[in-house]
């Protein structure tokens, strides 16, 4: 005989329960199904499109008369059941008494409502089945006033509703910002603004006091003495699980109904399902968990094996017109970490927590596009450390496809990005290409984009590609080198977004066409990783040109020359005395003075040059990397000290300064120099930075040069002290080493990205404290004499031929 | 064949050279990123750069006073240069 299964309230879950108990089996049970709505299963959650009108109740029907029928289902509907009795396994419903061998209680949730004066007014309604949703959509005359309480997910989905029916509609929210268990104050306050910019009026902080009226609703009073007129108040401030009918039956009840993995509540022939339900503590009113739930539930009551494990859960605002989407747990914690994405100007704002190597949370407004992608990484915890850098971009800035740049960008949506300068995005350059901004200085003209740092350049020509398609023809820009179609900038864009940190990764990710690269690109690319990683990559030496992997500049015979560093082109006697001991003992055939205040030891033979840094560094002088893509010389007069015209100590601030920025690689060399009046004899006009001291402070100036092209700097910014001094140098040459390409002097880099540019980055002092820290994680690294380095015991091998067969030949 | 040892391939880092001393002059040993060893004379045809001291990349050098570019495997001096 088959069991008798009862089943209470047609939910969401139970519907969800008969479908896969009818379909597994459909012969195990005789099933009635009782409901106190008068009618069947309906997908409630879609009860916000029907009142906004945009659905029928026909349309939300899951389960019509027709489905029970089919499948044997009797239904009981329009009464409620009143009594379980266990001993005797019946439920009462309108006095009548059914049989049970297993029973599922599925009565769901009940509104919360707020036990202010007033709430049993006509005209208050909550916001939970069709009952609800047909008073609201009764009232709904134009001009009509509704006050919604409660500013949650269901509160701000009446509120859209009703709006849309053309109500007036004021929201009131105690707490702070809108949908606080789904979103953070951020995302929060852009759904405010985006709903106030629809002409709903939002009251947070707000807390009902009163609702006032005689026959029926005519206003909400609140505690600070507002008052709202209101024609309907919809109270949307939470719900509780409807567990009445088991507490009556003294079953296990918390807060909700407890039961176990299977679904079984203390009474081993009863099981709940739904919002009414609490498992290991935890409530669930969202409607994935709910159907996991069912399909377990199905399963035990067939006497399989079946665990439910909640999983994370994701929401969306049924909104129309409002992007909302939040994933996980968004909130603060120890250990945790945020990536944030804000664009105010077009109301985006994403925000991502992570902990450890795993995506936690995430909160979307505005462009939720790949929310699902998120939620996916959320669910499986997803390690997420390799794509970290670009992973608030969403898929398509992630794995393989990058190979083919354009086909990631033909992949970003047309809210993305292009041009963080102007903030332009994707959309407003097709829509300019279309209008027939057909070349880069069109797209530039109207659009702006590109017209900056022009560090977009590349990514805004393939924009161009993909839109014009075979009628665009590039490219001012000419590629990095024969091995890749990438341009400088976007090779070290793409750095930075997809995180690459290694040489093979970026040839790999890239698509570079050359095994091993060559000698254009290596040393370029180490160079951005460098700059770009300090702390994590490591610095490939067989990727240096020559001078820079041996440390001296080669001469034209295979030697190499030798230059201490002379801090601000000071010295002693002993330092003197040493360099010329050192010229004698290894024969150096020239001895120099260099334009940089220093001295040059020129012909060194390479197997001679450990023993000499040896030499050199036993009289306390280090490496002047005269060879370097880095800080050369700082070039001073003699100021205050002995100069009757000097303003400030040139001379010490020229030594603070080489000793604050040496050893730091730079996408070219560079020099500075620093003067003590306006007589400028230290030249620093015509350096990569110069400093002319004034009686007031120090003049920066930069982007000068002195070499094929001769320029005399630009004024950058005045300084009151030598730390400011120092700090915006540093932070200065730090903006440089971030953004230029790789052989670029400064000059060449500030005519691209504009001096107003790099003067807006320094002025911003947020920003210049960042580069200056930048600055310095890098010279925590950096900032060692490669004289001491590479004469440490395990390397001096390297220095000498691997073998000598010179006599083995003449035997 | 007489073999004559100069050591380890461990002593040559890789995408680098070493230098072997002859009484005919200076061979440059080099090893590749994928271990695949080859040795050329040390001193470009151009101006006689030590090629040892060039970048290594795939299985070519370039010189580091002029960067002409060597095939390690035939010797032929790449994109129109003369050979070795």
């Amino acid at each position: 005989m088959k069991q008798k299964l009862v089943v209470i309230g047609a939910g969401m879950a139970s519907g969800r329960v008969l479908e896969s108990l009818t379909e597994l089996a459909p012969d195990a049970f005789d099933i009635t199904l009782f409901n106190a709505e008068p009618r069947g299963n309906y997908n409630r959650i879609m009860l916000s499109p029907v009142l906004s009108g945009e659905k029928t109740y026909a349309e939300i029907v899951t389960h019509d008369e027709a489905w029970y029928a089919t499948r044997g289902v009797k239904t009981v509907l329009g009464h409620a059941v009143t009594k379980i009795d266990r001993d005797a396994k019946t439920v009462t419903s309108a006095g009548v008494e059914t049989h049970y061998d297993q029973l599922i209680i599925a009565t769901g949730s009940a509104p919360f409502i707020i036990p202010v004066q007033g709430h049993k007014l006509p005209g208050v309604v909550t916001y939970r089945d069709l009952e609800d949703t047909n008073a609201m959509i009764a009232a709904a005359k134009p001009g009509a006033k509704a006050v919604v309480i409660g500013g949650g997910l269901l509160g701000l989905e009446a509120a859209a509703g009703m709006q849309l029916r053309g109500m007036e509609v004021v929201v009131i929210h105690i707490m702070g910002h809108l949908m606080e268990r789904q979103l953070d104050p951020a995302a929060g306050y852009l759904l405010q603004k985006s709903l106030e910019a629809r002409g709903m009026k939002i009251h947070c902080k707000g807390a009902t006091k009163a609702i006032l009226g005689h026959e029926r609703v005519e206003a909400v009073l609140l505690e600070d003495g507002t008052v709202y007129d209101a024609d309907i108040v919809c109270m949307a401030v939470g719900i509780r699980p409807e567990v009445r009918l088991a507490n009556d039956a003294h079953l296990d009840v918390g807060r909700g109904i407890t039961v176990n993995d299977a679904m079984q509540t203390s009474d081993p022939s009863i099981w709940a399902v739904g919002e009414c339900v609490e498992h290991n503590k935890q409530l669930f009113g969202l409607v994935a968990p709910l159907y996991d739930q069912a399909k377990v539930l199905a399963q035990a009551l067939l006497g399989q094996d079946s665990a439910f494990r909640p999983v994370q859960t994701a929401t969306k605002l049924k909104v129309t017109g409002c992007d909302l989407f939040s994933a996980g747990d968004f909130a603060d914690g120890p250990g945790r970490e945020d990536i944030v994405f804000r664009d105010p100007a077009r109301g985006v704002y994403k925000r991502l927590v992570i902990e450890g190597d795993k995506l936690l949370g995430a909160v979307m407004y505005g462009d939720t596009a790949d929310g699902n992608w998120f939620f996916g990484l959320i669910k499986d915890g997803t390690d997420v450390t390799p794509m970290r850098e670009t992973l608030i971009f969403g898929p398509a800035y992630q794995g393989g496809a990058q190979a083919d740049p354009m086909a990631a960008v033909a992949a970003l949506p047309l809210s993305a990005e292009i041009c963080g300068c102007n903030g332009v995005c994707k959309g407003k350059i097709v829509d300019a290409i279309l209008g027939g901004a057909t070349t880069l200085d069109l797209v530039r003209a109207t659009t702006k984009a590109s017209s900056s740092c022009g560090t977009c350049t590349g990514l805004v020509e393939q924009v161009m590609a993909v839109t014009l398609g075979d009628s665009f023809t590039a490219n001012a820009n000419p590629t990095m080198c024969k091995c890749t179609d990438h341009t400088h900038e976007d090779v070290r864009r793409l750095i930075k977004s997809i995180g690459l940190k290694s040489i093979p990764a970026v040839m790999q990710e890239l698509g570079w066409r050359s095994v091993g690269g060559c000698a254009s690109c290596r040393p370029a690319l180490n160079y951005y990783l460098i700059a770009d990683w300090p702390t994590e990559y490591v610095d490939d030496r067989q990727s240096r040109f020559v001078n820079e992997r041996n440390h001296g500049n080669i001469q034209k015979d295979g030697t190499y020359s030798v230059v201490p560093r002379m801090w601000g082109g000071v010295t002693t006697p002993d330092e003197l005395r040493a360099i010329a001991d050192a010229a004698d003992k290894y024969n150096v055939p020239l001895v120099k003075v260099t334009g940089g205040q220093r001295i040059d030891l020129l012909g060194v033979k390479k197997q001679d040059l450990p023993a000499m840094w040896q030499d050199l560094n036993a009289a306390g002088m280090v490496s002047g990397h005269a060879y370097a893509k880095g800080l050369r010389t700082v070039k001073t007069c003699v100021g205050t000290d002995f100069c009757r015209f000097g303003t400030q100590d040139s001379t010490g601030l020229g030594i603070k300064l080489e000793k604050l920025l040496w050893g730091s690689w730079t996408p070219a060399k560079v020099k500075l120099g620093v003067s003590g009046c306006p007589r400028n004899c230290a030249e620093a006009t015509c350096k990569d930075v110069g400093v002319v001291c004034v009686d007031s402070g120090y003049e920066i100036s930069v982007a000068g040069a002195a070499g094929m092209d001769v320029r005399e700097t630009e004024f950058l910014c005045n300084a009151i002290t030598e730390a400011e001094t120092m700090e915006i140098i540093a932070a200065f040459v730090q903006l440089y080493r971030e953004n230029s390409r790789y052989l670029h002097r400064i000059y060449k880099w500030v005519a691209k990205v504009g001096l107003g540019w790099c003067q807006e980055q320094i002025a911003d002092l947020t920003v210049r404290h960042a580069l200056y820290d930048r600055f310095m994680l890098s010279q925590s690294v950096y900032q060692v004499d490669p004289w001491a380095e590479l004469t440490k015991p395990d390397r001096l091998a390297q220095w000498a031929p691997m073998a000598d067969l010179s006599l083995e030949a003449a035997e | 064949m007489n073999w004559i040892d100069i050591g380890a391939l461990a002593d040559i880092p890789q995408q680098g050279a070493r230098v072997v001393k002859t009484a005919q002059g200076c061979v440059a040993v080099f090893r590749t990123a994928k271990d695949r060893e080859f040795a050329i004379d040390d001193s470009c045809p151009h101006k006689g750069g030590p090629l040892s001291e060039g970048i290594v990349h795939g299985t070519s050098v370039t010189c580091p006073l002029h960067a002409w570019v060597f095939s390690l495997e035939t010797g032929m001096a790449q994109g129109g240069m003369k050979g070795l």
